[in-house]
Parts: structure tokens; C-alpha cells; sequence
């Protein structure tokens, strides 16, 4: 369905830890265009760690509830270990809580597994093509934690407004359900552009997460 | 000389103050010899001995000179002379002979003392002017209390007999007269005038400057708190005590009253005391009695009218009847104490007690040396010791309550600390009672979603599997189904209020960015015709269903209608209605063919609307698909929740 010009980016690393997903997984990767020794699984954190460290992968596939741990704790990982590398979270029956956390961790974007294959696949595609995924819900979340950040004066320590203007415009557009392509016609940018606003705002996520202002934040209840 | 008259107790009572007066202060000499008979002999002195007193009434007016005749023979001394003549002599001689024998030329002066002389006067020795009283006319001096004391040089008196010569000047309403008088050369006299002049000068200005600290530390209390009315009434009977002696002992009045009105103001002075005095001790001891506090007043009111306005000729009587009558209300007041402290718990009050029945015997040994000028006076001396202690006493409960106050305060902090760890605890507990209350409510709507969304469409999946034979892609998309339900609510259970979406874009939102993508990447080109506002705002759950509308049908399109256009159209008519309606140009499908996998996902969003008592209509032609659907936000909701029983 959506196989024009796909620039595959290999190895993948796919950690899940339910074998029929796995598969599932893997029929949708094969049919994008990945040959199967393109692709190693692991079941937990500990396997995909050793895993890593072999391979170095480029591209990475992330369920978050496994054995031995968080999912993010492997994107923390990797990201350490190589910032370039994508990271994708697998998200099952996760909120958008869920996956802002991840995304504070590093992620550079979700597939929600619970949709149907030909959405994950369109999903998959996308971000191999270079696309930064968004939900309306996750831009107004975003919205919202940054304006908290703001209210609480971080910026200042930060030296400049955590989001600029536009990535402030892009958002809001974002949580009103525009498209990307719409985004880029509307405030005349590129596309491309526009995903990279999003992947810094992504980026600006994981940097305010590591001020302990969240911690103090997630006590509060605010995140 | 004889002995006084004083009774027994008032001596002992006045040597053991006068020994504890030792003690404490070397300055104050007090002879025990002073009673002794000083007339008694010694072979080598020059003797003095008083032969004959004699008294007679001043004949010529305004006249200095003595009388030449009419002296009457008196026994002894002291004298009165207000019942001696009727009517009252306002002035009078006394005439003492003494013979003065000094055989050998020994340098020894004659000492003269009057223990008092009531009220002024004039002394002569041998017809020479010896002293006068500073005023002799209204108002008079008054040497009432106050001993006079001469020492004469040997030279001044004769050998043999020689003449004392006195006028003194009275008032009906004070014993008017001639106190003891001692003559002689020995010291004794000397030391008698000592003892007279502490008692009679001395002790009672020391007792006025007591009584003075003592009220101004009590009006300074009570100028601090006015809540100590005590203290106030300590500090004005004590004021009012000062006044009393500073009257009684004064020797130069005012110049402004004559003696009798000094008299009348002295009595007045001593009723209100009285009255201070008892409402003092009795406040003291946290007791009030209205009745005979009123009683009290109203006896001082009349008493004081009487005082003011009876005539001259009735003064003494009066005076006398009054000045009785208070004293015998003072002594009732210290005798009936106990009964008043009896209940009382706190110590102090058993300390006043005690000043209390020391001032019965002082009050009646002084009330009778006041009517009768006999004896001693023992107030003087106690008044010190017993306001020193009245004072002590009150500091003692001054004391007494700061400390309740801080303990009290003590306490309140404490049950302030209680009272906040309470309501804190309270709170918390409140806090926890709505938390659960909130999770309570949330876990009831969350399972009311569950049986409205869930739990209809697995019923309706399990009819169409128990009646339909349907193949394994049916199934699937009967599962997956409920998996989008199911995924429904778990959005709706995780977002932090399950209110209706601000506005339809908002709304929509999610749906249209997920949808449009996808749309997109296989070429259909979708058109999104939706509201900037709600016109009404309809409940959260009509939204959800629309949503749910929406995806269905939106999936279906990607999945099945090779279409190349569609649009979504959302709206609000004036009859309230939610119209939700989505077209494409796609190849259509058989809406009677039950074996279908639309045919699923059809019949359950018609279950989910009609259960919402809306519309649903599907229209499908080659070109042209139509499927919309229209809820009433007017209408009431049809909850048939026996569909879970079934």
C-alpha cells in the first residue's frame, strides 16, 4: 500500500516480548521492504542491550512493558550510546502519558500497536521517510507541560522560551488536527521544516525532563 | 503617776511589736522603762513633784490672762472637761504646782511632756509664755496625738513650789482636755517623749507612705488590667487609710475647714474606708454580696447626710454613735472572714484571713483609745506589718494568676497545636474521602462505559455470531471492533476529565489528522467540513459514538471503496441535532448483504445510534456512499441495560 520510495534504514532492532507480536511486527516490516536478516528481536531489555552493542543498530523498535523493565530505559540507552540511532516506541494500550514519558526519554516517535496493520505499516513508513509522528492529543499535552514550565520560571533558567514561536504555532495547529502538509501550506514551510520542528520540540521534551522540575511536577500531579 | 488603764493584751501585743520593730530597725529605741513611775526618788538629784492639778473655765473672753479665781481641784490626769460645763467651753486653764527641789547645784534640766493636749493652747511656767500652738483660733492646732516635750534650764524655776500654767482650747466633738503630764529631771521623761513621738509621729507617717506605695502599686495593676477591680479596690482603701491617719495624726490642718467640719470630713473619710475596705477583702475572695454591699452604702449615705446636717449642739453624740457603729461593721467584717473565705481554694485568701483577726483586737483597742484617748495606740504599729502583707498577699496573687495566664496560654498553644494537627488530620481524611469518592465515581462510569460501549458491542457481536455463519475475516473485523471500543474507553478512562471536547475541531481533531495521513498516502482526497464552535453543547457520550461513526466508516473507505474523494461533514441544526454525515465516490457495497464484512461494522454503529435514539441512514450506489447519522441531544437516552442480562 505504501511502498513508493522508502529509504529502509537498517539494521532494526525490534524488542518485544510477546512472540505473536513479534511476528506481526515482522510481517509488516517485510512487507515495507526489510529482508528478514535485516531484523533482530529480543525479549528483554538485557537480551536487546548485548544485542545492541553487537550490531549497532540504526533503527530501533520499542514495547515498553517487558520482563526486566521500562522500554525507556533501553531508548535512554541507546540514545546514550548513539544519538542518531531512531528510536520507536511500541505503544500497546498506552496512554498519552505513557508516551510522552518516552518521549521525554528520547523516543523520536510512537506506533500505536493497537491499530490496524495497514496504520502501523502507514506509521512505520512514515517515519522512514523522515516523518516525526503527532497526535493532536500529545501536541495539546505538550502545549500544557510547557506552558507549566513556563509559569514556573524554568525558561529563565534556560535562557530563552523553551519553545519558539513557532514551535508554539506548530503545535497548536498540530492539536487542532492539521496535517503536516496543511501546517507547511499554512505557515508557508517546508514539510520538512515542520517535522524538524517537531523532532526539536521532541528533543526540548527529553531536555526539560531531565531537570528535576519534573519530578517535582509528577509529585504535584501537574504531569 | 499612775499606771495607764490600757488593758492588759493590747501591752503584750504592743511589746511584740515593738521587739520585732527593734530588730528590724536599730533606729527606733523603745524603753520598756517608760512606765515606771518617774517620780520615784534618788538621794542625789534634784527631785520634782507635782502637788495639785487644777482646772477652771476661761472667764474673760479673748483674754490671755489666767483665771485668778474659780479653780476646781482635779485628782489626777488626763482630763476632759466636755462634761464638766454645760453647755461647752470652747477653752479652758489648767493650773499644775509642782515643787522643784535641788539642793545641790547640779546642771540638770527639768523636762516638761503632755502625752497630747486637746486640741491647742498656750503654757506658761511661773506666768512666762513657755510655748503656744501655731494657730489658736479656727482652725485650731491640733495636738490631739501629738506629745509635747520642753526641757527647762534649772535657773528658769524657783525653789519650792512653782506654777504650770495651761490654756487649752477644745471642740465638743474630740475629748477636749489635758493628756498625762510628767515633770521631772530624770532622762526617763525623755525617753517616755521618745516612745510617744515614734508612736504618735513617727510609725503613723511611716504607715501612710506604706499604705501610699501599696495603693499605687495596686492602682498601677489595675491601670494595667482592668479586669483586677481588686487591686482597685485595695489601692482606694488603702488611699483612703492614708487619708484617715494623715488626718487624725495632722497637727496643722488645712486652713480651709474650722474643727468641726474637720471632724465631720475625718468620720466620712473613715465610713467610706470601711465600706472600701470590706468590698476590698471580699473581692478578694471572689465573693460578692449585693445585698449587703448595698445595705453598706445606703448606711453611708446616711450617715454622711446625718453627719453633714445635724447642728452643732448634736455633733458629739452623733459623731460618736457612727464612728461606734463603723467600727463594730469593722470588727464584724474580720470576724465573719472565715465564713466568707470558708469555700475559698486558693491560699492567698487564708493569708488575709489571718491580717484579718489580727485587726480584731488592734480595731477594738484603738476604737477605745480613739473615743476614749486612754491606752495606746496599736495601728501604728501594725498597720505597717499588716500592709507590707496585704501587699505580699497580693502580689501573691497577682502571682498567682500571670501564672494561671501562662499556663492557660500554655495550654491554649497546646490545644492550638491540637486543634491544627486535628484539622489537618481532618482534612487529610476529607482529602482521602474524596479521592476515593473521585475514584469511586470514576470506577462507576468507567464500568457504565464499559457496559454501554464494550459491553453492547460484544452483545451484538455474540448474536451476530450465534445467528450469522460468518467466515474468519468477520470475526476479525467483529474483534477488532471491540478492540476500537475497547480502545475508546481507555482514552476516555485516562484523560483527566471526560467532559465534551471544547469545541467540534477539537473534537474531531485526533480523527482527522490520523485519518487524513493515511487518506492521503493512497490518494484519496478528503474534505473536512467542521464547525469552529458548538452551537449546543451536546453530552460527552453523543461525541464518542460519532467517533466511533466516524472510524468505522473512515476505515472502511481506506480499506474497501477505491475511492478518490470523500468528505466528512459534522453539523448542528436549529432542532439540536448532531448530523454527522461521510460520502466518497467509492465502488459502493450491497447494503442487504448480511454476510459482509461491512455488514458487521454497519449493523453495530446502527445498534450504537438507535440506542441513542438517533438516525442512522446508509445509502450506497456505484459513485456514491453515504452514511449518516443524526442524534437528538434533546431527546432523553434509552437505557436498556438488559442487553448485558441477555
Amino acid at each position: 500500500m505504501f511502498k513508493n520510495k522508502i529509504n529502509l534504514i537498517k539494521p532494526v532492532i525490534i524488542l518485544e516480548d510477546e512472540i505473536p507480536t513479534q511476528n506481526r511486527i515482522k510481517k509488516i516490516l517485510l512487507n515495507i521492504g526489510y529482508n528478514y536478516e535485516d531484523l533482530y528481536f529480543c525479549q528483554n531489555i538485557h537480551q536487546a542491550q548485548e544485542s545492541y552493542m553487537r550490531h549497532k543498530h540504526s533503527i530501533a523498535l520499542v514495547d515498553l512493558q517487558l520482563p526486566d523493565g521500562n522500554g525507556t530505559q533501553f531508548i535512554e540507552f541507546i540514545k546514550h550510546e548513539n544519538l542518531d540511532i531512531v528510536a520507536l516506541v511500541l505503544s500497546a494500550w498506552n496512554n498519552d502519558e505513557v508516551i510522552i514519558n518516552a518521549l521525554s526519554a528520547g523516543a523520536d516517535g510512537y506506533i500505536l500497536k493497537d491499530r490496524d496493520d495497514y496504520e502501523v505499516s502507514f506509521a512505520i513508513s512514515n517515519v522512514l521517510k523522515g516523518g516525526t509522528p503527532i497526535d493532536p492529543f500529545i501536541a495539546r499535552n505538550i502545549l500544557k507541560k510547557m506552558e507549566w514550565f513556563e509559569k514556573i520560571e524554568l525558561a529563565e533558567n534556560l535562557n530563552e522560551h523553551l519553545l519558539t514561536k513557532r514551535e508554539y504555532e506548530i503545535l497548536q495547529l498540530v492539536s487542532l488536527g492539521h496535517t503536516n502538509k496543511e501546517i507547511s501550506k499554512n505557515i508557508n514551510l517546508s514539510r520538512f521544516t515542520v517535522e524538524t520542528h517537531i523532532r526539536h520540540i521532541y528533543r526540548k521534551l527529553s531536555v526539560c525532563n531531565r531537570t528535576k522540575a519534573v519530578d517535582t511536577a509528577r509529585s504535584l500531579g501537574i504531569l | 503617776m499612775q499606771q495607764d488603764k490600757g488593758s492588759r493584751y493590747s501591752k503584750i501585743f504592743r511589746n511584740f511589736i515593738s521587739f520585732i520593730l527593734c530588730v528590724f530597725s536599730c533606729t527606733f529605741l523603745f524603753p520598756e522603762s517608760s512606765y515606771a513611775n518617774i517620780t520615784n526618788n534618788a538621794e542625789h538629784r534634784c527631785q520634782v513633784k507635782i502637788t495639785n492639778y487644777h482646772i477652771s473655765k476661761n472667764i474673760i473672753k479673748n483674754n490671755i490672762e489666767s483665771p485668778s479665781q474659780n479653780w476646781i481641784n482635779l485628782s489626777k490626769l488626763p482630763h476632759h472637761w466636755n462634761h464638766l460645763w454645760q453647755p461647752f467651753e470652747q477653752s479652758a486653764w489648767y493650773k499644775i504646782t509642782f515643787n522643784y527641789d535641788c539642793p545641790h547645784a547640779v546642771d540638770q534640766p527639768v523636762h516638761i511632756l503632755f502625752d497630747y493636749l486637746s486640741l491647742a493652747g498656750k503654757v506658761y511656767i511661773n506666768d512666762e509664755l513657755l510655748w503656744k500652738s501655731n494657730s489658736l483660733s479656727e482652725p485650731f492646732s491640733r495636738h490631739l496625738h501629738h506629745p509635747l516635750n520642753w526641757s527647762l534650764p534649772s535657773s528658769t524655776l524657783k525653789q519650792g513650789p512653782n506654777n504650770l500654767l495651761i490654756q487649752v482650747f477644745g471642740t465638743s466633738t474630740q475629748n477636749s482636755g489635758l493628756g498625762h503630764v510628767y515633770i521631772d529631771t530624770q532622762d526617763t521623761v525623755v525617753q517616755k517623749f521618745k516612745s510617744l513621738h515614734l508612736e504618735k509621729d513617727y510609725l503613723p507617717t511611716f504607715t501612710m507612705g506604706v499604705n501610699i506605695a501599696i495603693g499605687v502599686f495596686c492602682f498601677m495593676v489595675w491601670f494595667v488590667n482592668r479586669d483586677y477591680i481588686t487591686f482597685l479596690l485595695f489601692g482606694i482603701t488603702n488611699f483612703l487609710w492614708a487619708f484617715y491617719i494623715g488626718t487624725i495624726f495632722i497637727v496643722e490642718p488645712w486652713k480651709v475647714f474650722n474643727n468641726l467640719t474637720y471632724d465631720k470630713l475625718n468620720l466620712i473619710i473613715f465610713c467610706i474606708y470601711i465600706y472600701f475596705a470590706c468590698l476590698s477583702i471580699w473581692r478578694f475572695a471572689g465573693k460578692k454580696y449585693p445585698r449587703i454591699e448595698k445595705l453598706l452604702g445606703i448606711l453611708i449615705g446616711i450617715s454622711t447626710f446625718l453627719v453633714l446636717v445635724t447642728p452643732h449642739l448634736y455633733q458629739p453624740q452623733l459623731q460618736l454613735i457612727v464612728f461606734k457603729a463603723f467600727v463594730a461593721i469593722f470588727i464584724l467584717k474580720a470576724i465573719t472572714y472565715p465564713l466568707v473565705v470558708r469555700k475559698t481554694k486558693f491560699n492567698e485568701a487564708y493569708w488575709m484571713l489571718t491580717t484579718q483577726l489580727v485587726f480584731v483586737p488592734v480595731a477594738f483597742n484603738d476604737a477605745y483609745y480613739m473615743l476614749t484617748q486612754k491606752g495606746h495606740i496599736l495601728t501604728p504599729y501594725t498597720t505597717p506589718f499588716t500592709s507590707i502583707f496585704i501587699g505580699l498577699v497580693l502580689a501573691l496573687q497577682l502571682s498567682r494568676k500571670s501564672n494561671r495566664i501562662l499556663k492557660f496560654n500554655k495550654t491554649l498553644e497546646q490545644s492550638v497545636i491540637d486543634a491544627k494537627n486535628e484539622l489537618s488530620e481532618s482534612l487529610n481524611h476529607q482529602h482521602k474521602l474524596s479521592l476515593q469518592n473521585a475514584k469511586l465515581r470514576q470506577r462507576v462510569q468507567f464500568s457504565h462505559d464499559l457496559h454501554d460501549g464494550l459491553g453492547s458491542s460484544i452483545i451484538t457481536s455474540m448474536t451476530l455470531l450465534e445467528h450469522e455463519k460468518l467466515d474468519q475475516i468477520q470475526i476479525k473485523s467483529i474483534i477488532t471492533q471491540l478492540r476500537s471500543d475497547l480502545r475508546q474507553i481507555i482514552d476516555l478512562g485516562s484523560s483527566l476529565d471526560s467532559k465534551t471536547p471544547e469545541s467540534p475541531v477539537v473534537w474531531l481533531a485526533p480523527l482527522r489528522r490520523r485519518y487524513i495521513e493515511v487518506l492521503e498516502s493512497i490518494h484519496i482526497e478528503s474534505k473536512w467540513i467542521i464547525p469552529e464552535q458548538w452551537t449546543k453543547i451536546p453530552p460527552n457520550q453523543y461525541c464518542l459514538t460519532l467517533s466511533r461513526i466516524l472510524e468505522e466508516s473512515l476505515t472502511n473507505i481506506i480499506k474497501h471503496s477505491q475511492a478518490t474523494q470523500a468528505e466528512i461533514k459534522f453539523y448542528q441544526d436549529e432542532q439540536s441535532n448532531l448530523i454527522l454525515r461521510i460520502q466518497d465516490n467509492g465502488v459502493g457495497f450491497d447494503t442487504t448483504n448480511v454476510h459482509s464484512t461491512l455488514h458487521v461494522g454497519l449493523s453495530s454503529m446502527r445498534k450504537r445510534i438507535e440506542k441513542l435514539n438517533g438516525k442512522f441512514e446508509v445509502h450506497s450506489h456505484q459513485n456514491c456512499t453515504v452514511i449518516q447519522a443524526c442524534l437528538n441531544i434533546q431527546l432523553p437516552i434509552e437505557h436498556n441495560d438488559d442487553n448485558l442480562i441477555t
